[in-house]
């Protein structure tokens, strides 16, 4: 499956792309929302993993853009972050988010749900 | 990733085509065609409809088109006459159709019709007491469950494959997770219930990832409801409403199957209850969620569609056992494979229809930027070869004009795939106007002219909202009531002509009103109110008539509920001319009202006349020119206002200087006159230096990168590489009359 992972912190991004492609996974990566957006639309991703607090365009942000463009209407979001309140998570799901998972990710979790989305 | 979502956008565009058609056999057949045909084709249309609506779970679209289309069968069958066929009806009842379809496809709410279904009811009535095909399956309350879930495929579909890639044995989708299996288990009975916010789908959450995440050897049972499914009418495609009832046996506490679920859905999606009745909801599993009548209903269709007696009769002999299988899937799979065998019966009619392929107009596009450039390289070629000493050239000319010649081939069938009559668009407006007569209570004939002049397939699509409006606009405040008319003196029946025609490279569409005309004083009054025109300043009939575009002014009392919708004529305006189009009226009081549309034919190409002036060279588009000539043999006439006339066959022309009013830089040396047409069918004379050539050149828009050039409609790139402005006609003379211009002197000295 191809997927994008967005997050600002290189370590965890490595180490998350790392885990996806060690599963088979294609993964391109981006350190930001916006980096994010034109990942998406030269890369085309089967799913999206997004962290939530990054520089110049967060999470949010991004899900919102890519459900308003066309051909990120049936890409499912990932969410993977620390946060976990009701509230932030109610707003992920306004934006259009599919799934959230807290940080540290489990890799087996994670590659779990993953694999869920592929067909 | 979502193939379905992709499908069922297809099954909509097929449904235009397929609306389109039916509209077109019923109104063949009322106007006196006995062609049986015609019926079958009508029936073919309505039948298809229902069944891509079946499919897809749009029951209310199922429900109507299954009464219309069993009235057309009694036309079909010769159950009732032709010539006794209430064809009115059915026209409203085709509309009807159209809006479910419209209703299922968008957020629109369509009218509920019962009207129209108790009419279609009684068409073939006292002849019912025959044995219908609906009757006897209806009377079948062991109708198999399978044929019902046809009605809602897709809920089926989905709540089938739920768990079914949970895990790599594969729990429950193979074999019957019957109860029994887990009866021995320690662990205790959960009902989860999971009640999803609408906007599931646009969260792209498929149910079956949420049901995966629980432990598949766990789940004893899910049930999809589909209770709270709205009407067709107010039913949005990308709405979720269903509800899902899962039972499972679990030795997981209540909040860590919480965790299992909370990944994607809110706190407020789901609950998780102790199971009150556990065995309850596994046997009411088997049995899908529709209305018997709706269960009647589809096995009418099913044993209408024809020859699969054998799977059918099976079912039908034996209900018991099939219902007895806990498997919807199970359950439903010989049905599903029915309904693919109906082509087969409308196989031979197909056959003598032409061949055609679906093809994404994104690809010919593509197709069409490149015959773009290979047009550009083409003529770059020519100019090189231009220079070449005299025996090489003369051996590559042939080669080069052989190029020519098949390039413009290849550019004009590009094209033609593009190319579609209007008559796309026109078929829409017979309705609108049969439903804006009824609305506001006037009567009114459309003629329509002209329906099979093709344009590109980018401005078909551009022609409906403003056609509509206009439409619109002259049902709404141009034509009179009946009485109003016939006090003075004019025939009850109003008429609005719908015209196409090409004209000077472009297509110009006129509609005409013979009511009221533009009241121009309350017109004048509401701009002068709203500050639009100052009070001290006289405008000319003309002037007031094109206030009707202005912004601001399409509000309060001209927006009525039929041509009011919240877009004005100024919004109308600013579409067409951001396409390069221009929309104008014409009032005569008293007389009626004409809106002239003009849009150009394509938006990638045109066949261009390259001249120079000074140093610049310009591209007019040659199906504005008529006729070229010499300037010196021309005599000219100099007006007391200082602008210059010519008498071109015996009409007096004006006369323009291209190098004046483009500011064309270097000397200009005028030799030729070139007469043009404009849009309103005027002739004017345009003085040019020379002229270059004859050949197509690939528009390339100025607005994307400059924003409006006056004068100019685009750019486009010549064989040797520089730029040249196409001219437009129009466009230039309003930039000659406005004076607004550089003058060339300014330019030479600023130079």
């Amino acid at each position: 499956m191809k997927i994008l992972a967005i997050d600002d912190t290189k370590t965890l991004l490595s180490l998350l792309s790392l885990t996806l492609r060690n599963a088979g996974h294609e993964v391109a990566e981006a350190e930001n929302g916006e980096e994010g957006l034109s990942k998406f639309d030269q890369f085309k991703p089967d799913l999206v993993i997004t962290d939530l607090n990054m520089p110049i365009m967060d999470g949010i942000e991004f899900t919102r853009a890519c459900r308003s463009r066309p051909t990120g209407q049936n890409t499912p979001i990932i969410v993977l972050t620390t946060e976990n309140g009701a509230e932030i998570k109610a707003e992920g799901r306004r934006a259009g988010a599919s799934a959230w998972m807290v940080k540290p990710f489990e890799p087996n979790m994670l590659l779990g749900l993953v694999a869920r989305y592929q067909n | 990733m979502d193939p379905l979502a992709e499908l069922k956008q297809t099954f909509f565009q097929e449904c235009d085509e397929l609306l389109g058609a039916l509209e077109q056999k019923l109104q063949a057949l009322d106007e006196g065609s006995n062609d049986p045909e015609d019926v079958n084709a009508a029936f073919r249309a309505i039948h298809s409809i229902k069944g891509g609506a079946g499919a897809f779970g749009c029951t209310e679209l199922v429900a109507f088109s299954h009464v219309f289309e069993a009235s057309l069968d009694h036309l079909r069958s010769g159950r009732v006459a032709i010539e006794d066929a209430p064809f009115t009806l059915f026209l409203r009842c085709s509309d009807a159709v159209a809006d479910l379809v419209a209703a299922a496809r968008n957020d629109e709410p369509a009218v509920e019709r019962p009207d129209l279904l108790a009419a279609l009811e009684q068409v073939g009535q006292d002849l019912q007491a025959e044995p219908p095909a609906p009757a006897p399956a209806a009377a079948n309350p062991d109708a198999p469950p399978g044929v019902a879930a046809l009605g809602n495929l897709l809920a089926m579909v989905e709540a089938g494959s739920g768990a079914a890639p949970a895990s790599a044995d594969d729990g429950w989708d193979d074999e019957p997770a019957g109860p029994v299996a887990t009866e021995a288990r320690p662990g205790r009975a959960l009902r989860l219930r999971i009640a999803p916010e609408a906007d599931l789908f646009r969260r792209v959450i498929e149910p079956r990832v949420v049901l995966g995440s629980l432990p598949a050897e766990d789940i004893v049972a899910i049930r999809c409801d589909l209770s709270q499914v709205p009407p067709l009418e107010s039913l949005d495609v990308t709405d979720c409403w269903m509800r899902f009832d899962v039972d499972l046996h679990t030795e997981l506490s209540v909040e860590e199957l919480h965790g299992r679920i909370d990944f994607s859905l809110g706190g407020e999606e789901f609950e998780i209850a102790p199971a009150e009745d556990g065995p309850d909801l596994a046997e009411t599993a088997a049995e899908p969620e529709v209305p018997n009548s709706v269960a009647a209903d589809l096995s009418a269709i099913l044993a209408k569609l024809g020859p699969a007696p054998e799977a059918l009769d099976e079912a039908a002999s034996q209900p018991a056992p099939v219902a007895a299988v806990p498997e919807p899937v199970a359950a439903a799979s010989p049905v599903l494979r029915t309904p693919p065998r109906a082509p087969v019966n409308d196989q031979s009619a197909r056959q003598r229809q032409p061949v055609s392929v679906r093809v994404d107009l994104e690809r010919i596009d593509k197709l069409m930027n490149l015959v773009g450039e290979i047009v550009i390289t083409q003529s770059m070629l020519v100019e090189c070869v231009r220079s070449l000493p005299y025996d090489v050239y003369a051996k590559t000319a042939e080669g080069i004009l052989t190029l020519s010649r098949q390039t413009r081939e290849l550019q004009d069938h590009v094209m033609a795939v593009r190319a579609q009559p209007v008559k796309a668009v026109f078929q829409r407006m017979p309705r609108l106007v049969r439903e804006l007569a009824q609305t506001l209570g006037k009567e009114v004939r459309l003629v329509l002219e002209g329906e099979n002049t093709e344009v590109d397939k980018t401005i078909i699509e551009e022609l409906a909202d403003p056609l509509t409006h206009m439409i619109r606009n002259s049902m709404d405040h141009g034509l009179e009531t009946p009485d109003e008319r016939a006090e003075a003196g004019k025939p009850r029946e109003g008429t609005i002509r719908l015209i196409a025609e090409h004209r000077a490279g472009r297509i110009v569409i006129a509609v005409t009103d013979d009511g009221r005309g533009i009241n121009r004083e309350k017109l004048l009054a509401k701009a002068r109110s709203r500050g639009l025109v100052d009070d001290d300043t006289r405008l000319a009939p003309e002037e007031i008539d094109q206030l009707i575009f202005a912004a601001g002014l399409s509000t309060a009392e001209q927006v009525s509920d039929v041509s009011g919708r919240g877009v004005g004529m100024d919004v109308v305006r600013r579409n067409v001319e951001s396409l390069g189009g221009r929309i104008s009226v014409d009032s005569e009081p008293g007389r009626g009202c004409k809106f002239t549309l003009a849009l150009p034919l394509t938006l990638a190409v045109l066949e261009g006349m390259v001249i120079r002036c000074g140093n610049d060279r310009y591209v007019i588009p040659i199906a504005s020119v008529i006729e070229t000539q010499h300037l010196a043999s021309t005599p000219i006439e100099r007006l007391p206002f200082g602008q210059e006339v010519l008498r071109w066959r015996g009409e007096v022309t004006p006369l323009y200087r291209l190098g004046d009013v483009m500011g064309s830089m270097g000397t200009t040396d005028e030799n030729i006159v070139i007469i043009a047409e404009t849009e309103r069918g005027n002739n004017v004379g345009i003085a040019v230096d020379e002229i270059v050539g004859q050949q197509q050149v690939v528009v390339k828009s100025l607005e994307a990168n400059y924003g409006t050039v006056n004068g100019a409609s685009a750019a486009t790139i010549l064989g040797d590489g520089l730029v040249a402005l196409i001219l437009d006609i129009d466009s230039m003379l309003r930039l000659a009359a406005s004076g607004d211009r550089v003058p060339q002197s300014d330019l030479k000295m600023a130079g």
